[in-house]
Order: structure tokens, then C-alpha cells, then sequence
């Protein structure tokens, strides 16, 4: 059974304390001015009322990963034995395409090895069978890092427990992995993913692809068989012309 | 030559072979799929580390910490899953501390002043040439004007050997701000009602408590981890939260009811919840006829006190005042009335640290599950001392830990005219913590540092004429920048001992450059809390540049002024070892775990839940809490029992509020890059009326001036988030050492805008009186 | 009248260096470029090849900039060889290949189908137009290659130096061109690819009287009068035959 990586954020626990953050800076040496993960403190008035809510964030690790589409180079990929969204670093090529693909604004530009950096939900420390770095210093144990797929896993006890939600809207829905309780309050729009790019080129190298291959293999084949007929037409003529000897 | 003439072609292979070649083609391109790939993906491998424990040194509630080291370098701070402070979370700060170490700014080598004193300049000399310097320099003040001429401000978790060579020295003149700038009011309360501390580490069963009652205590923001973490289980739990700040805080956030309480009214309130509390009889009978002293006489005292009374004070409803106390007693005693961390607010904090005291006690949270536990000690004897003259008090501030008053109560009995010393020659402190007709009440141990600048810039009652500083920023956790500064140029010397440069080592003649907390040994970690623990830091790395540990340096300072045997053990390692050992393990033992515990005990813990017996001990000798405490009465400051008005900004003022924000530490944190990174500057949080009035918009720049004519220039956050008659801004910023490169010039000092009057009881600091106008500039 | 059996010289050396140059080249650029791996947009080849290519090349850095070299020093023997040689070789050669009006266009398309149709026997008795020096086919294919080649230089330049040049998330339009640049590059590569396996297949097996020509130089002038009439006459003209 294949594993299936979630992150749950429980924003009632969360107090913007920003020590995921920095967690996550250490642990993976992030340049300033950049970070993988982040908490965004939403302020708002309500009848009256001043309100806050706070949602720490990462890349979701979607389904429908916009970002690997749009790739040029084949580095963003999705793990297929847990489902997580990874960078090959060795092939990226920083073109920055993948940027404005995601709609949670999860990808940026490492400007120390040139390639895009974002969250693997820790993945060397996972495959050694840590939690990833934010999770384990939260300070109000609002992550928790899990596999779905497993009944006995905690995620799974507190998905079933608790009603939570994605960062999703009729627009945009790419299957995150990143779930989050608000206690029943309504997303603020805010949070809501924006709106991303799909580019017009991808659909046409979709027609390009097939085009190209099939167009190549007839060509081929074409003059493979006009080298047929040659030949055989020249062993006819070899043929006749050694049958006219004989007589 | 040519051949095509006699071509003879086969139509039917020429279609086959095309009709096959496409037909191959087309069967082939689910094959491109493949181009996909997936196979040549290397995964990231983790890199490999070492590992060793400590605890945190950046803020006072010292986490457990296992620190990972690559080739001789820490690289990432982890919490201790297993230390009872934290239980293995870490904030942002903890995990900044990397940057602590690595900061290019840090004190590298000694220094001596070169240009005038506070002009910054310096020049690098050796450490034998600085502790040489020091060492004469204190002798002479000592041969002329007696040992009690030098005072030692500490902050910070390694001052503990500075208190030591004080007191060796023969001083008393030793201090720390936790009392007189922090919570003094708050765990002096708590000691002379019932004998206990409540502060520091807190003992508060956060988890099962079912009522929270928060008198502007910022958990959320003001955060220390493992208090935090167990209030969010609490609040997961099912507790309620009722929170009362001007400010709707991130705590307020989270709280089922928020009151924006006038500022500095909260005795008001706390007053008319006692007068219900009493007088419908809500407390708890129980345990108030078993352990409780002076219900009769409280409730005469607080009959005026009633809900209607308070309610225009503090604008909370008088209705909500009584279902407030009533919905708290039906969940007593798992409920809390939790104090602020900082107390040193208004002109009667130790009135209102009192309030709270006597409604814990009235609802019986001692002992209780739910309510507040009774620590457990590790015994971890000192090592063998000589005796230390004059130190007294000041003496025992090593062996308690932070906040412990429990020693308070040993007053000198008669107060000597000449300020100096008692008739037995024993040398008063000259910030009057402990001193009869002074401050008697203060905390002698960590006496009020507030007190002690002004006794030396004044130099009264007696000559300070040397300073010993280690750690801390006397401009920034203070609030009156002329008579620190005065007090930094007056003495004869000043040496500062500190890991990194702030405005008041700027002003040192010698500065000593102290390693960082990963690159040393320090004095043992001993703690009560559920469980007793003794918890060890080992140092993660070597020493990036030419700094020592406090404990070499004052063993070396020692060594030169002929008091070697205050500092018996070559290095700080032996004397852990020597420690150790008295507690009947040893220092390879610890340094395997990095803490050794004594497991909870509920019996123990909570020995109301078990049939056992309260134990309490008040400093005036009784067994009983005391409602009205005797010896206070005795002395005549029972009259910090009642109320006392509080200022009120006039139409255009406001009050000054500041706090604290979760990623910085004091004004210690500002100068760190990566929690500098969230918060580069303070802002002014003003609300949208007062600000519209003024033509205010958010990102304004602002004019912020009190009535002394002190002010600041500084953004503005236009936000309903604050009440309408106060203003706000994040504690720590607006540094003026240019040696600070990420700090410096960023934000406004609140500490240079909040007000310097004391608490007339106690002699701390009463920084939120403090009035000010807000123009656009 | 000259013998028509002899052998007269059509090509200077320089530009028979340069075709087997060229050839080679872009085999190699082929070769790598295939290897590269380029995520979902582009799917050409089986994941093998680019599986063994990155071994080879120790990863997909190693490979791009190969192919960036490689294709630079294309790049860059091209523009000298134009430069030095651009009345003598370049001028005629794109004065006898390029078909820039609809009409050329037109009636080099029907003797190229005509060409193609009679390798199979098909409308064997419809005579060929006379040609020039260089047939429909030919001057069709040249063209394409032509156009194409500089669309994959430039796109090519894009796609190596624009990451490395300019800051992407500055502008939406500098992804937007690499990846179109890109869409370029690839169906230039198709259209390329497609014309030379013809080009190979005639000079392999139709007509190797071509090749010889490419390898030294000279060619039967009974081949040209039969094969290019027009080139014939021209030559005649000339004296050349």
C-alpha cells in the first residue's frame, strides 16, 4: 500500500510565533528574504469586533501539481510512493516558470544555487523517519505531519475526529495535501489560492508531441519502404538481366 | 549509371509499408509517456550530525535543547523532548540562537575604551591586560571606599559567577531586573498570601484547568513554551479563556469572551470579583475554612468595591462581572486567574498582584487538579564555599533560581540612620530592596534595579564608584535614559561582560567578550516543576572567536584579587563535575541525557486530590494563606490592598502601551537576523477614529511625545485591534549602538516613552502610567 | 560540345567542410537535445535515451551545457564562415535555394511530389519540370532548414542564457517567451529532423552520385544535364562544360 503524506494545521492552535519558520530556515539553510513555509495573520472587522485568524502555510503538495506541468525541465515531480512534490535540483534550470504555476505561492528562487526551493515536507528527514522540521518544534502542536493512507496514523484519528477544510475554490482546485481546522470559521480570502497561470504552449505542444512523433516514424517508414521496393525492384532487374544471359 | 528508368515498383508494398509504419508509430506513442521521467530522481539525503544537550539562553524560561553540530559547527537547535519547560517544542527565538553565535557583530576579543566613555571606541588588548585592568581597577575602589562601592547588574543565565564574585568581593550591591522592572509585584504577592512564588517557571496544572481568567497575561505572544503549549492543550481541552487587555491580541484571539479593559484598571475589576465572589458566598468553603486566614476581614474591606462601582473604572459591565465570578466558581478549583508576565504597570501593582492571589486562593486552585501543583525539588547541593561577608541577602540569589522570594522575610530589624549599615555592621543595599524605611518589602535577593541605576547616578545613600555588568541593556529594560546614563558616567569604572554589543556595554572601559550559550559549559539547569529535573549545557561547539565563559573569566578575576577560593575548581567543567557528584551522579551520567528527572508525583502534586495536606508557610510564620497578610499590616502597606485611581490621558492623550511580540526576546532579540527578518521596526498601533481625527493612514510616519517631552518618530498600524484611548507598540526596538548593524536606527524605544514612576509600596517600576500625544508628521 | 561524360568541380573544399561539419554537429546536438530532460512539455523520445544520456554526462547540468556548447560553436563557425564567404558561396547558395514567392513555392511543391510519387511508381510518366541546380525537393528542404536553423539558434540562445540573464519572476514575459521560446525550438527540431531523413535517403540510396559530389567536390555532367537541365544550361552558358 502506497503512502499518502498529509500536513494538518490546526489554526486554533496556532499562535504566529513564526518558530516553524525559522525552524525550517536552519534545517535547510534558506537564504534571507526567502522561506519555505510561513504563517499569514489575517485581521479583519466583525460587527463591531476586531478578529484574527492564523494560518501557517507551505507548498500543499497537490494532486494536480500546476507546477509540474508547467516545468520545463522535468525537475518538479511527485513521488509516487508518498505523494509528495519534490525539486531534482540537478535539473532545474531556474527558469522560474514553475513561480507563478503555483496558486499557493509556495516556489521562489534560490538565489545561491539558482534553482527553486520550496517545501518537501522535510523529505530527508521523513525518509530517515523524523517529522519535518516545523512540526516538531511547534510550539502549540498545531502541525501534524502524517500518512493518510494509514489507519493508525494520527492524521487519520484527527481527520476523522474534526471537520477540516483545504485551501480550495470552484476556480482552483489542485488536490492539496494540506489540511486545516478553523473550528467551522469560513476561509478568508485571504488564504484563498490564487488564480495561476496555464500556459496556452503547454496545450500546444500537447497537439506538437504526437504531431512531431508520428510525422518522424512516417517519414521513416516511408523511405524505409521506398528502400524496400528499390532493393527488391533491383534484385528483379539483377534477376532478368542474368536470365537474359543464361539464354 | 542510372537505375530509376528500370524501376520497378510494387504499389502494394509501398502501401503496406506505410499503412504498417504508422500504424507502429501510433502504437508506440503510449510509449512516450515514458519520457516522463521519473527514474534518474535522486532523493536529498539528510546530513549527517552530532549531538549534544543544553538549554536555552535566549529568553528566562530555559528550554531543553539537543543541539546538532556538522564538521565542529552547530548547525540546527532542536528541542528536548524529555525537559519539562518545553517537552521538545522550540520558538523562534530558541531556534535563532544559531544566530546568536554567528552574528558578525559579536564581541570578539576584549577591548579597552580608547575615546570618551560611550563614544565607542575601542581598541583590542589581551586577556591578561583586561582581567589585569579589571582586577586593579576594583581593588582601588575597594581600598578607597570600602567593598560595597561596586554593584553588579546582571541578565542573563550566565551572570550566576558574576553574583558570586560580587558577594566574594563583599558587596551586596548585587542585581537583577526580574524583581523591580519584571514580576516582582506578581510573585511577591503570591509569596506573602500564601508562601509560594508562582512565578518563573509557573506551576499551573494549564492542561486540566477548565477557566481561565487572563488579566492581560499575553500567553500567545509573551510566550514561553512549554507554559504555552500546556494552555493551547488546556484551551483544546475545553477551557474557557476570558481575556482582558486594551489590545485584542492574538491571546484575545483565541478567547471565547475579550474585554478591551480600560488600561490599568484590572484591580478595579479584580477588587468588585472578590466583593462577589464573598459576597455570594462562591468561594470555596472547603477549602477556605481548612487554609484560609482574614475572609472577614476582606470582605469588610472590599464592600465598597462593588460591580456598579467598577464598571465605569474599568468599562466591563457590572452584569458580566457577577456571571464572570459565578461561572468561575462553578468550575472551581480547575480555574485560574492568571496574572500578566510583566506586573510593573500601574502605581499599584502590587495592589493588583494581590487581587488575583486572594481569588485563586478564594476558589482553592492550590493543590488542585486544575489549579496550581506543588513542584518537586532535585537536590543539587552548591559546592563548599568560604563564607561571604555583607552579601546577606543578595547571597542566596544564586542558589534559588530565578524568582525565588522565599527568603525575603529575613529583615535586618532596625534601620540605621546612616543608610550604610546596620548596628552589626552588616552593609545595606543601596537600592533599598530589604532596607527598613526604604523599600523593606522589596526582594533583597535580585533587589530593584530600577533603585540601584539611580543610587549610583545619584550616588546615594553611599558611593557606588565601580560597575560590574553581565548581560542586560540598562537603557532598554529601564525606563529613564538620563539617570542611566548618568550612572554609566559616573562611576570610576565599568566593565561590561556580554556576548554581543548593545547602548550600555557601549559605555564599558573594558569589555569582556563572553563565548555564546553553544559554546560553553554553565552552571547546572536545577528546576521543580510536575517533575524534578536537573538538566545540564554542554557546549555544541569551540569558541568561533577569542571569548571565555563567565566562569573562567570570573575565576581569573578572582585568582587576581586574592579571592581564589571562592572559585575552587580550575574550570567550570570541574565544578560541574564536583556538583554532580553531591547529587549523587555524575556530570558523563548527564551529559548522556542531558536531563535526569525525578518522575511526577500526583500525590505530591496535587495533594488535595489525595487526601494529603496543603503545606504553606507565609513569610509572617503562618500556615494559613493571609487574605489581609500581617506583616504587611504590621508595616502599614495592607493599605496596597485597596484601590488606588489610576492616571487618565486627557482628549488628545493616550495611554503608552508596549509588550512583547512571540519572536522577540526583550530588547535582546532585535539585533538577530533571522527573528529580525519578521519585524524589521516597531509600529504604532492606533485605532481607525483617533487616527482619522489626526489624518492618520496606515504607514504614516507619526510623531509619539509624553508629557516630559520625550518622543519618537514612528509608523503607523491603523487597526481596531486597540481601544480608542491608547496606543501600542512592540517592546525592544529603536536601538542607537551603530555596532548593532540590523537593529540599529529601526523603530521607536517604548522604554524611552514609557513612564519611570515606582510602585509606592514596593519600589518597582510602574512603566504603564505613561501619557502621550500622536501627531502626524 | 564538351564530353558530357566528365567530371567538372561544382564545389569549393570550404563548403564541403563546412556541410560534413554541419552534419555532424547536429547529429551530436540531436544526440544530447534528446537527452535533455524537459518535463512535461516535451515527450520525444522514450525515457531511456535521456536516462542514459544523464548517466553518461553525469546529470542534466552536465548535458545542457554540452549541448549549449556545442550548439554555440555551430553558432558561431556559421557566422564566420557567412562572413568571409558571403558573395562567393552564401549570396549564390541562397540566391539558387530560397523560394520566398507563393509561386516558386507552388511549382517547387509539384516536382517535389512528382519526385516522391515516382519513388514509388506512381505518375512515372509525367515528366519533370526541368530544375536548376538545386531540385524543388532540394530547394524546399533548404529553405526549411534555413529558417528553422535560425529559429533554433536564437530560441536556443533564449533558453541557456535567459535564466541566467534576467529575473523571471521580474516580468511574466520573459517565462512566457522561454516557454514558447521553447515550443519553438522543438517543432523546429521535428520540421529538421523529418526533412533531412529524406535528404539522407536520396544520398544514400537514390542518387549517390550526390554524395560523391559532397565528398569531392566534382560531379558528372552527364548527371547534371540529366538530373538539373536548367544548371546544365547555365554551366553551358558559363563555359564551365
Amino acid at each position: 500500500m502506497t503512502k499518502k503524506y498529509v500536513m494538518l494545521a490546526d489554526t486554533t492552535r496556532c499562535i504566529n510565533c513564526k518558530a516553524c519558520v525559522v525552524a525550517c530556515r536552519a534545517e535547510w539553510e534558506t537564504p534571507m528574504g526567502h522561506t519555505r513555509d510561513w504563517v499569514k495573520e489575517v485581521e479583519w472587522v466583525q460587527n463591531d469586533q476586531p478578529k484574527v485568524m492564523l494560518f501557517p502555510g507551505r507548498c500543499q503538495h497537490c494532486d494536480d501539481a500546476p507546477c509540474i506541468e508547467a516545468c520545463p525541465s522535468g525537475a518538479a515531480y511527485k513521488r509516487e510512493e508518498d505523494g509528495i512534490v519534490l525539486l531534482d535540483n540537478g535539473i532545474c534550470s531556474g527558469c522560474e516558470l514553475c513561480i507563478p504555476a503555483c496558486p499557493y505561492e509556495a516556489r521562489w528562487l534560490n538565489p545561491e544555487t539558482n534553482t527553486i526551493s520550496k517545501c518537501t515536507f522535510c523529505q530527508p528527514r521523513i525518509d530517515e523517519g523524523l517529522a519535518p522540521a516545523c512540526v516538531q518544534t511547534c510550539v502549540g502542536r498545531a502541525l501534524v505531519f502524517g500518512d493518510k493512507n494509514d489507519p493508525n496514523s494520527e492524521v487519520s484519528r484527527l481527520l476523522e475526529e474534526k471537520t477540516w477544510v483545504k485551501l480550495t475554490t470552484d476556480e482552483v482546485n489542485v488536490g492539496p495535501n494540506h489540511y486545516y481546522y478553523t473550528a467551522g470559521e469560513a476561509l478568508p480570502d485571504e488564504v484563498m489560492p490564487k488564480q495561476y497561470d496555464r500556459h496556452l504552449s503547454g496545450k500546444v505542444m500537447e497537439i506538437v508531441n504526437p504531431v512531431g512523433a508520428i510525422g518522424l516514424g512516417a517519414m521513416l517508414l516511408t523511405f524505409l519502404g521506398a528502400g524496400v521496393i528499390k532493393l527488391v525492384g533491383r534484385r528483379n532487374e539483377v534477376c532478368a538481366s542474368e536470365n537474359k544471359e543464361e539464354k | 549509371m542510372s537505375t530509376h528508368d528500370h524501376f520497378d515498383p510494387s504499389r502494394r508494398a509501398f502501401l503496406g509499408a506505410t499503412a504498417g509504419g504508422t500504424a507502429l508509430t501510433i502504437a508506440g506513442l503510449p510509449s512516450q509517456a515514458l519520457a516522463r521521467i521519473n527514474a534518474p530522481h535522486e532523493s536529498e539525503k539528510l546530513k549527517e550530525t552530532t549531538e549534544v544537550f543544553g538549554f536555552c539562553d535566549m529568553c528566562y524560561w530555559r528550554c531543553g535543547l539537543k543541539i546538532r553540530s556538522r564538521d565542529g559547527r552547530a548547525v540546527k537547535i532542536d528541542g528536548n523532548s524529555e525537559h519539562p519547560n518545553n517537552w521538545g517544542v522550540v520558538c523562534a527565538k530558541g531556534n535563532s540562537g544559531l544566530m546568536v553565535a554567528y552574528a558578525p557583530n559579536r564581541l570578539k576579543y576584549p577591548m579597552k575604551r580608547v575615546g570618551e566613555r560611550g563614544a565607542g571606541q575601542w581598541e583590542r588588548i589581551t586577556w591578561d591586560e583586561a582581567l589585569d585592568t579589571v582586577a586593579q581597577e576594583l581593588k582601588k575602589v575597594k581600598e578607597k571606599h570600602g567593598p560595597q562601592a561596586l554593584s553588579m547588574i546582571g541578565h542573563g543565565t550566565w551572570e550566576k559567577p558574576y553574583h558570586r564574585l560580587a558577594h566574594a568581593f563583599g558587596t551586596p550591591n548585587t542585581t537583577s531586573p526580574v524583581f523591580g522592572l519584571c514580576c516582582g509585584p506578581r510573585g511577591l504577592s503570591n509569596m506573602i498570601i500564601i508562601g509560594r512564588n508562582l512565578t518563573g517557571n509557573e506551576t499551573i496544572d494549564l492542561e486540566n484547568c477548565k477557566y481561565f481568567l487572563m488579566m492581560g497575561r499575553n500567553i500567545t505572544e509573551s510566550l514561553h513554551n512549554g507554559e504555552t503549549l500546556g494552555w493551547v492543550n488546556g484551551v483544546a481541552n475545553g477551557a474557557k479563556v476570558v481575556y482582558f487587555d486594551p489590545r485584542y491580541t492574538i491571546t484575545a484571539s483565541k478567547a471565547d469572551e475579550y474585554y478591551a479593559i480600560r488600561p490599568l484598571t484590572d484591580h478595579a475589576f479584580l477588587l468588585a470579583m472578590i466583593h462577589v465572589v464573598i459576597n455570594e458566598e462562591l468561594y470555596d468553603k472547603k477549602f477556605v475554612t481548612e487554609y484560609v486566614d482574614g475572609l472577614d476581614e476582606l470582605k469588610q474591606r472590599v464592600q465598597k468595591y462593588t460591580p456598579e462601582w467598577a464598571e465605569p473604572i474599568t468599562e466591563v459591565p457590572a452584569k458580566d462581572i457577577r456571571r464572570l465570578a459565578r461561572e468561575m466558581a462553578a468550575k472551581a478549583p480547575s480555574v485560574f486567574v492568571y496574572a500578566p508576565r510583566r506586573m510593573t504597570r500601574t502605581s499599584n501593582d502590587f495592589g493588583m498582584g494581590m487581587s488575583i492571589t486572594i481569588l485563586n486562593t478564594l476558589f482553592g486552585v492550590w493543590g488542585h487538579k486544575g489549579g496550581v501543583f506543588t513542584p518537586q525539588k532535585y537536590s543539587v547541593p552548591e559546592i563548599d564555599l568560604p563564607e561571604f561577608k555583607h552579601a546577606h541577602l543578595a547571597r542566596r540569589a544564586e542558589d534559588g533560581g530565578d524568582f525565588d522570594y522565599s527568603d525575603m522575610m529575613d529583615l535586618p530589624p532596625e534601620y540605621d540612620s546612616n543608610h550604610i549599615a546596620d548596628k552589626h555592621g552588616t552593609i545595606y543595599r543601596a537600592d533599598g530592596a530589604g532596607v527598613p524605611t526604604r523599600w523593606p518589602v522589596a526582594n533583597a535577593k535580585y533587589g530593584l534595579t530600577n533603585e540601584m541605576w539611580r543610587a549610583i547616578a545619584e550616588q546615594k545613600p553611599y558611593p557606588i564608584r565601580a560597575l560590574i555588568t553581565a548581560g542586560g541593556n540598562g537603557f532598554l529594560n529601564s525606563t529613564n535614559y538620563d539617570i542611566i546614563r548618568k550612572a554609566l558616567e559616573t562611576v570610576d569604572f565599568y566593565v561590561a561582560a556580554d556576548v554581543s554589543p548593545n547602548e550600555m556595554n557601549m559605555y564599558a572601559d573594558i569589555l569582556l567578550p563572553e563565548a555564546s550559550y553553544l559554546e560553553r559549559y554553565d552552571d547546572l539547569q536545577v528546576g521543580g516543576a510536575r517533575e524534578a529535573y536537573v538538566a545540564v549545557r554542554m557546549p555544541a561547539m569551540k569558541p568561533l572567536h577569542d571569548t571565555r565563559d563567565a566562569w573562567t573569566i570570573c575565576k581569573q578575576l578572582a585568582d587576581r584579587m586574592d579571592l581564589g577560593a571562592y572559585f575552587p575548581h580550575d574550570s567550570i567543567k570541574e565544578l560541574l563535575e564536583d556538583r554532580m557528584k553531591k547529587a549523587g551522579s555524575s556530570l558523563a551520567e548527564i551529559e548522556k541525557v542531558g536531563i535526569l528527572k525525578i518522575p511526577a508525583d500526583p500525590a505530591k502534586n496535587f495533594p488535595l486530590e489525595h487526601g494529603g495536606k496543603l503545606q504553606i508557610k507565609t513569610p509572617s510564620g503562618s500556615t494559613k494563606a493571609e487574605l489581609i497578610p500581617g506583616m504587611l499590616k504590621m508595616m502599614g502597606y495592607d493599605k496596597a490592598l485597596d484601590y488606588v485611581e489610576q492616571v487618565r490621558p486627557n482628549e488628545d492623550e493616550f495611554h503608552m502601551t508596549f509588550g512583547r511580540i512571540g519572536f522577540h526576546t526583550h530588547a535582546r532579540t532585535q539585533d538577530n537576523i533571522w527573528t529580525a527578518d519578521f519585524m524589521r521596526e516597531n509600529v504604532l498601533w492606533i485605532h481607525p477614529e483617533p487616527a482619522a481625527k489626526r489624518g492618520i493612514k496606515e504607514g504614516d510616519l507619526v510623531k509619539v511625545s509624553d508629557r516630559n517631552d520625550r518622543s519618537g518618530e514612528i509608523k503607523a498600524k491603523v487597526t481596531a485591534r486597540i481601544r480608542k484611548d491608547s496606543i501600542f507598540m512592540v517592546h525592544g526596538f529603536g536601538h542607537w549602538d551603530k555596532r548593532m548593524t540590523t537593529a540599529y536606527g529601526m523603530g521607536v524605544a517604548d522604554s524611552d516613552l514609557a513612564s519611570y514612576a515606582v510602585d509606592p509600596h514596593i519600589g518597582t517600576m510602574s512603566m504603564g502610567l505613561s501619557l502621550v500625544k500622536v501627531e502626524k508628521v | 560540345m564538351s564530353d558530357t561524360s566528365q567530371m567538372i568541380p561544382v564545389r569549393e573544399k570550404k563548403s564541403i567542410y563546412m556541410h560534413w561539419f554541419n552534419a555532424g554537429i547536429r547529429l551530436l546536438l540531436l544526440l544530447t537535445g534528446f537527452g535533455i530532460i524537459s518535463g512535461e512539455l516535451v515527450r520525444v523520445v522514450p525515457a531511456f535515451w535521456p536516462e542514459f544520456m544523464q548517466g553518461l554526462f553525469g546529470g542534466n547540468d552536465n548535458l545542457i551545457l554540452t549541448h549549449s556548447v556545442l550548439a554555440m560553436i555551430w553558432i558561431g563557425v556559421f557566422v564566420l564562415f557567412i562572413l568571409f564567404n558571403f558573395t562567393n558561396i552564401v549570396l549564390p547558395f541562397l540566391k539558387n535555394v530560397l523560394v520566398l514567392t507563393p509561386s516558386a513555392a507552388i511549382k517547387d511543391m509539384k516536382s517535389m511530389t512528382l519526385n516522391l510519387l515516382q519513388l514509388f511508381g506512381i505518375m512515372k510518366n509525367v515528366p519533370i519540370p526541368p530544375q536548376g541546380r538545386y531540385n524543388g525537393a532540394q530547394r524546399l528542404l533548404g529553405t526549411m532548414i534555413i529558417f528553422c536553423s535560425i529559429i533554433l539558434a536564437f530560441t536556443g540562445l533564449y533558453l541557456f542564457f535567459g535564466p541566467q540573464v534576467l529575473n523571471f519572476s521580474e516580468n511574466p514575459l520573459y517565462g512566457a517567451i522561454f516557454r514558447w521560446s521553447l515550443v519553438a525550438h522543438i517543432s523546429c527540431v521535428f520540421l529538421v529532423v523529418t526533412g533531412v531523413i529524406a535528404h539522407v535517403y536520396f544520398a544514400l540510396v537514390e542518387e549517390p552520385e550526390c554524395m560523391d559530389a559532397m565528398k569531392s567536390g566534382h560531379a558528372n555532367v552527364e548527371f547534371i544535364k540529366h538530373h538539373n537541365a536548367l544548371w546544365y544550361d547555365e554551366l553551358k552558358q558559363e563555359g564551365k562544360v
